[in-house]
């Protein structure tokens, strides 16, 4: 009996350290996680879109997409056709469920590509979530959907940068993933979801998110602020500064004028 | 650095020597011709990618600014006739009012956007083929191509009418005696026009002052600088209050451009002819509404826009 006393305590130390003990197998399979430079984007007086850098450690032989996307609102979007040869906007369209920013970056080109497969990513997912309304038919829903994209693409805030995600072998065991990119200067504040898929063998192993801040701040956070909440206080104050800026350039000239 | 500069309503940056320029450009023509370049500076604003509720409604504020320079350096020079500008006020608020109206009616029944467009087509060609035939006719005259015209030249049957009209006023400034009914009309009808077509409605104004009020061109530019400070200032105000869609940052920007540009004007629509000026801006009319025109008939680069687009 004593023998088998001394065998179970050893065996569940064993177990203990089993579990405690950091294994390969249960390393590789941790959430990895996202580095994000920097956390919070500050629009002032000067900016004009900011770099981000976005990292993540992935487990060796797989690939990677990141994909940044910000809160999902309603858009009210006009639609234009031909009547009388002419062209007009003729009727309102709505989106609703699409990101108000949607970047994403690939290790590999086809991981972007339309029609690659049923990935939560890219522009086919944000298709499946998009809904509309408004002047179209039912079987309009792509045509619009993809128009939707040209117009966003126009201000930069939707892009795609296939095979952009770059991926660096640290060590045999660690590799890493690294994204530049740039946040235009259309964006809006708020908080932007960051989302890395790992892919091995083509299909998705794992999932990691993270988010950035981005918020105005000094002078343009103060003028919006008073825009949005003292209206008429605003419009009569940049009545008055338009005034006195047009009188005082209109009395500088006359004084350079009358100096002749 | 990128000498670019975020404006907190339109929400997204510009380089700032790019609309310093383009005030500068805008209020130089509104110096020279009294034209308040609203016309011009919205869809150059739109261009650049600055919303176009936005653009249409810090072009307002800058123009009050570029005006109110202008029209101080017209009064140095004796070319704005007070009393005439406030009847056109007084007119181009109720007309400002009934055209609000129309518009909301319009929308209602949708096709606005197409009644809006084909008023600027038809006002535009109009506006400016006049302006250019009566500025040949009068380049003609001056040459002596056509003496027999001018010695035959009587006053016209409108002109006979007007004068039996009741309430008849003396301006001093313009030199004309007209009844007080006309230019309250005049700056009714602008309004009105102004109001439905979204601007200050100087390009209308300039010529219906010169064709119909029979005013000197002198005071023509002087007088419609005058009455758009507070056409403009009105539009601004209403704009924040509604809407919040005032970009002081853009405005302020502009205005330094316009400001010094309309001065410019002022001082080289001196040293121009009167002929010159009219042609000069039929010429911009003109080039503004083939520029409209061809948005309608050319297929469009993108099917959708932003609501409140063009």
């Amino acid at each position: 009996m004593q023998g088998l006393k001394k065998y179970r305590r050893w065996t569940i130390a064993g177990l203990i350290l089993l579990f405690a003990l950091p294994s390969p197998l249960w390393a590789s399979d941790k959430i990895p996680d996202i580095h994000i430079q920097p956390e919070v984007v500050t629009i002032s007086s000067f900016f004009s879109g900011a770099q981000m850098h976005i990292t993540c450690d992935l487990p060796p032989d797989s690939q990677a997409v990141l994909s940044i996307r910000g809160k999902r609102i309603e858009e009210e979007l006009m639609r234009k056709s031909h009547k009388w040869e002419l062209w007009m906007n003729r009727g309102e369209v709505d989106v609703y469920n699409a990101p108000t920013l949607y970047i994403a970056l690939s290790s590999e080109p086809y991981l972007l590509s339309r029609g690659a497969g049923e990935f939560p990513w890219g522009y086919d997912a944000l298709e499946n979530e998009a809904r509309f309304s408004g002047m179209l038919k039912p079987s309009e829903d792509d045509t619009i959907f993809n128009e939707f994209i040209q117009l966003k693409e126009r201000d930069k805030l939707y892009r795609l940068y296939p095979g952009d995600l770059k991926i660096k072998r640290i060590s045999p065991d660690q590799w890493k993933a690294m994204a530049d990119f740039r946040l235009p200067s259309r964006v809006k504040t708020g908080t932007y979801y960051v989302t890395l898929w790992i892919i091995r063998n083509g299909s998705v192993t794992d999932q990691s998110n993270d988010f950035f801040e981005v918020r105005q701040q000094g002078l343009p956070e103060l003028l919006r602020s008073l825009a949005m909440n003292h209206g008429t206080f605003y419009g009569f104050m940049a009545v008055v500064i338009a005034m006195i800026v047009g009188m005082l350039t209109g009395l500088a000239f006359h004084r350079r004028g009358s100096g002749h | 650095m990128h000498w670019s500069f975020y404006l907190p309503i339109a929400g997204h940056s510009l380089n700032v020597f790019m609309l310093l320029g383009l005030g500068a450009m805008v209020g130089f023509l509104s110096g020279l011709t009294g034209v308040g370049g609203g016309f011009l500076m919205t869809p150059l604003l739109i261009m650049a990618g600055i919303p176009p509720t936005i653009a249409a409604a810090s072009d307002s504020n800058q123009i009050v600014a570029s005006a109110t320079s202008g029209t101080y350096a017209h009064y140095r020079l004796g070319n704005v006739d007070i009393k005439m500008g406030l009847i056109l006020v007084t007119g181009g608020f109720f007309g400002g009012t009934l055209g609000v109206h129309i518009i909301k009616i319009l929308r209602a029944l949708g096709d606005a956007d197409f009644f809006i467009r084909v008023t600027y087509v038809v006002m535009l060609t109009l506006v400016g083929s006049y302006m250019l035939v009566e500025s040949i006719r009068c380049r003609r005259r001056e040459s002596g191509l056509s003496q027999t015209e001018t010695t035959l030249s009587q006053p016209s049957r409108f002109r006979l009418f007007i004068s039996f009209l009741p309430g008849q006023i003396h301006f001093p400034t313009s030199g004309i005696t007209v009844p007080f009914i006309l230019p309250f009309l005049v700056g009714g009808f602008v309004g009105m026009l102004a109001a439905i077509m979204g601007l200050g409605g100087g390009f209308i104004m300039v010529p219906m002052m010169c064709y119909v009020l029979n005013m000197p061109m002198h005071v023509v530019v002087g007088t419609n600088l005058f009455q758009e400070v507070f056409v403009c200032a009105n539009v601004t105000i209403m704009q924040a209050t509604s809407n919040h869609t005032v970009d002081l940052l853009l405005a302020i920007i502009l205005l330094i451009g316009s400001s010094i540009g309309a001065q410019l004007g002022a001082r080289f629509s001196v040293r121009l002819k009167a002929n010159n000026l009219k042609t000069l801006l039929a010429c911009i009319v003109l080039a503004v509404m083939v520029k409209i025109l061809l948005s309608l008939i050319l297929t469009p680069h993108y099917m959708l826009d932003f609501k409140g687009g063009e």
